[in-house]
């Protein structure tokens, strides 16, 4: 099997030393855990609108031939050109190519994870095209040359003195690592680019398929700027992002807010419909319906409700592995536990291999995700399931192995005692050999390692079981 | 028993035992058991764990009813069982045990005669929620505040983060060690901040996990213990 060049779990145990990390993460984290938990103990019965919004995604996923389709018609009767891309590259090329029948030199681009997954920002850097990102956070990350770690806090890992540090170098802007005068100055330096743009690009988070209505979600009012002032808007979405209704929509908007930052409503919410705008100049628009992988995790089965997800974070939020190392350590556009058990389906190969592990196990993705997706039951299946991800994931031969001849070992009374045994006069013996093998299993340094009970409790059993029990009386 | 408590931590199985005829019902061990699968099944080796639990249906089919002092143990035999391979025919057989299959402190509840219980515990004790116990049980957590309701002098105390996953994990222990033990240091910090006698909690490995950062750090904070050890007065202060 090839060698990974980026493996998460090395990455994840390196990460977790990093206390400028930690203290990024226990800063922004808390804070969003309280502000989601705050807005969320509003709604009037949370289970009941948890479980509508799943019935949605999941009604619309099982039906999704239908919904992309009548989606594609509504933009269609309304003007809109619908491409279809594959994969990544014919996604990035088909904006290449809208692009250069515009004649466009400067592109804004709001924020948009699919944008990142196929990396259209570079893609059209190669075309020749000046690209500005023109949501805070992603300019922020534009600027470091970094990449994104969160999938709705991109810059989540810096601190406002890292930011300042980077627009210090990059906008000749003197130090500071005052919020509003980091905003302020980004702003300004969008501005002209806004001016000059010709073509804007912007993610979906929700399509609704009955009219070809586009929901943008956003917080600076940049996706207002890109979509109202370049001649040309390109709107990039997953075919997982269509719902049936507006009716649905709003819904699934009420809960993706409150869930990503703990806002009831997002600061602005942008609907384009395919006759928009009414009155004035129509910008020409194009929606290109990206696939790079969806329809192979639809037609999967069992994997199938992971393409419900909405983006929200809140699993990254609430997950205490992320919690300790961050977006970066994940090595792909979509970090925390969705990403981890999306990333080895969609970018199946030596990278995503072991991000399944990345998880105890411990349930709280699956308790926040509001479309309850079974996040841990995903991790779970994905750890013994190499075929799906394209044969990659296969546990270790000396793994296999290891459970082989725990099941045998486990597999008789007498063979179970027989480990009892070994295990307890390994101990008695070589201790420092066995110390050895927990210390590679990785028990070692700050951890003390499990001793065997001088008596197991079936070599205690007769005599629990000889006298019965007086003091029942 | 869990293989866990068997192997490493005999007197919670004791305690167990004690505390269900106590309560009045008998108790039965049989020998033949060994694991139900789960560290298998948590690592992505399906066969291995189904193996084990057509062992499990073999041995348990004619209980009348199993109890275990592990909410993973029995979240692994009533829930994930259901996701193995195995045949229809093996598949009726768990659906009419896995109704008989208990969670100590949830047979307690239910089953148990706790005016018999009769036991003195003096001290304040955080009560860690042990993940499967929290979230794959169905009113654990309820039955088992009633359950400690019962015993006398015992000040149960509300942990912060309390929900949070102490960083055990099963294999996670092993592949994520160093965030393994991050997660589980933390526990420990809020734990001490808390500044309670003990923590009780539902399964052996969190148990395993919490002891062993502590016997390495070579110092003594509040006890771990299962909280069966509360029942029976087992696990008194020193």
């Amino acid at each position: 099997m090839t060698r990974p060049t980026h493996d998460p779990v090395d990455q994840m145990n390196a990460a977790v030393h990093d206390g400028d990390l930690r203290a990024a993460l226990d800063r922004a984290l808390g804070l969003t855990r309280r502000k989601r938990a705050d807005a969320l103990e509003e709604l009037p019965d949370l289970p009941k609108y948890r479980k509508i919004a799943a019935d949605i995604k999941r009604h619309t996923l099982d039906n999704l031939k239908y919904y992309i389709t009548r989606l594609e018609a509504a933009l269609q009767g309304g003007g809109v050109r619908v491409h279809w891309a594959a994969d990544a590259a014919e996604a990035v090329a088909t904006v290449q190519g809208i692009s250069r029948a515009a004649g466009a030199r400067t592109v804004v681009l709001a924020k948009s994870m699919l944008a990142e997954e196929i990396g259209l920002e570079p893609g059209l850097a190669a075309a020749g095209l000046d690209v500005l990102q023109t949501d805070l956070g992603e300019r922020v990350i534009q600027l470091a040359g970094d990449r994104p770690s969160h999938v709705t806090a991109p810059c989540l890992h810096m601190s406002a003195g890292e930011i300042g540090r980077v627009f210090e170098r990059t906008l000749g802007l003197p130090w500071t690592d005052d919020p509003e005068a980091l905003s302020r100055a980004a702003a300004g330096d969008l501005r002209g680019g806004f001016l000059r743009a010709d073509l804007g690009i912007t993610g979906v988070n929700l399509a609704v398929a009955d009219s070809g209505t586009l929901c943008i979600v956003e917080n600076e009012g940049n996706v207002r700027m890109v979509t109202t002032l370049p001649r040309v808007v390109v709107s990039l979405m997953g075919i997982e992002k269509v719902v049936p209704d507006m009716p649905s929509a709003l819904h699934l908007l009420d809960l993706l807010g409150r869930n990503a930052t703990g806002q009831r409503w997002p600061g602005y919410v942008t609907w384009m419909s395919p006759e928009w705008p009414a009155t004035g100049p129509r910008p020409e628009r194009h929606v290109v319906f990206v696939d790079n992988g969806r329809t192979r995790i639809h037609g999967s089965g069992p994997y199938r409700s992971l393409l419900w997800c909405i983006r929200c974070g809140a699993c990254m939020n609430a997950c205490p592995v992320y919690g300790r190392v961050g977006g970066h350590a994940y090595g792909h556009t979509y970090p925390g536990p969705i990403g981890a058990a999306l990333a080895p389906l969609l970018s199946p190969g030596p990278d995503t291999a072991r991000l399944p592990a990345a998880s105890t196990l411990c349930g709280e993705c699956g308790d926040v995700c509001p479309v309850k997706i079974p996040l841990p039951a995903h991790l779970v299946r994905l750890r013994g399931d190499a075929p799906a991800r394209g044969g990659f994931g296969r546990p270790g031969r000396a793994e296999r192995l290891a459970f082989r001849l725990w099941r045998w070992f486990m597999s008789g009374g007498r063979r179970y005692r027989v480990s009892l045994w070994l295990h307890r006069t390994a101990e008695r013996l070589v201790p420092r050999l066995v110390s050895r093998i927990a210390g590679r299993l990785g028990w070692h340094h700050g951890r003390a390692r499990p001793l065997p009970a001088p008596q197991s409790f079936r070599a205690r059993w007769p005599r629990l079981d000889a006298p019965p029990e007086k003091g029942d009386a | 028993m869990p293989c866990l408590v068997d192997r490493f931590l005999p007197g919670i199985g004791e305690a167990a035992v004690q505390v269900l005829r106590r309560c009045g019902h008998a108790v039965t061990f049989d020998a033949r058991q060994t694991c139900c699968g789960q560290p298998a099944y948590n690592a992505g080796h399906v066969d291995e764990a189904a193996a084990l639990a057509r062992r499990f249906l073999d041995i348990f089919d004619g209980a009348e009813a199993v109890v275990a002092p592990s909410g993973s143990c029995v979240s692994m035999v009533t829930g994930h069982y259901g996701e193995l391979p195995l045949s229809d025919d093996e598949m009726r057989r768990w659906s009419a045990l896995r109704s008989r299959v208990f969670e100590l402190s949830q047979f307690l509840d239910l089953h148990g005669d706790l005016d018999r219980l009769d036991v003195r515990w003096d001290g304040r004790v955080g009560l860690h929620h042990s993940c499967h116990f929290l979230r794959e049980l169905d009113g654990a957590v309820p039955a088992l505040r009633r359950v400690l309701a019962r015993v006398r002098g015992l000040e149960l105390i509300d942990l912060p983060d309390a929900t949070t996953c102490c960083g055990f994990g099963g294999t996670f222990s092993a592949k994520l060690p160093d965030v393994s033990l991050s997660m589980g240091r933390d526990k420990l910090a809020a734990i001490d901040a808390a500044g309670v006698d003990a923590v009780a909690l539902a399964d052996a490995g969190c148990l395993l996990q919490l002891q062993g950062i502590q016997r390495a750090a070579g110092r003594a904070g509040p006890r771990i213990l299962h909280y069966v050890q509360l029942l029976t007065g087992a696990g008194e202060r020193p």
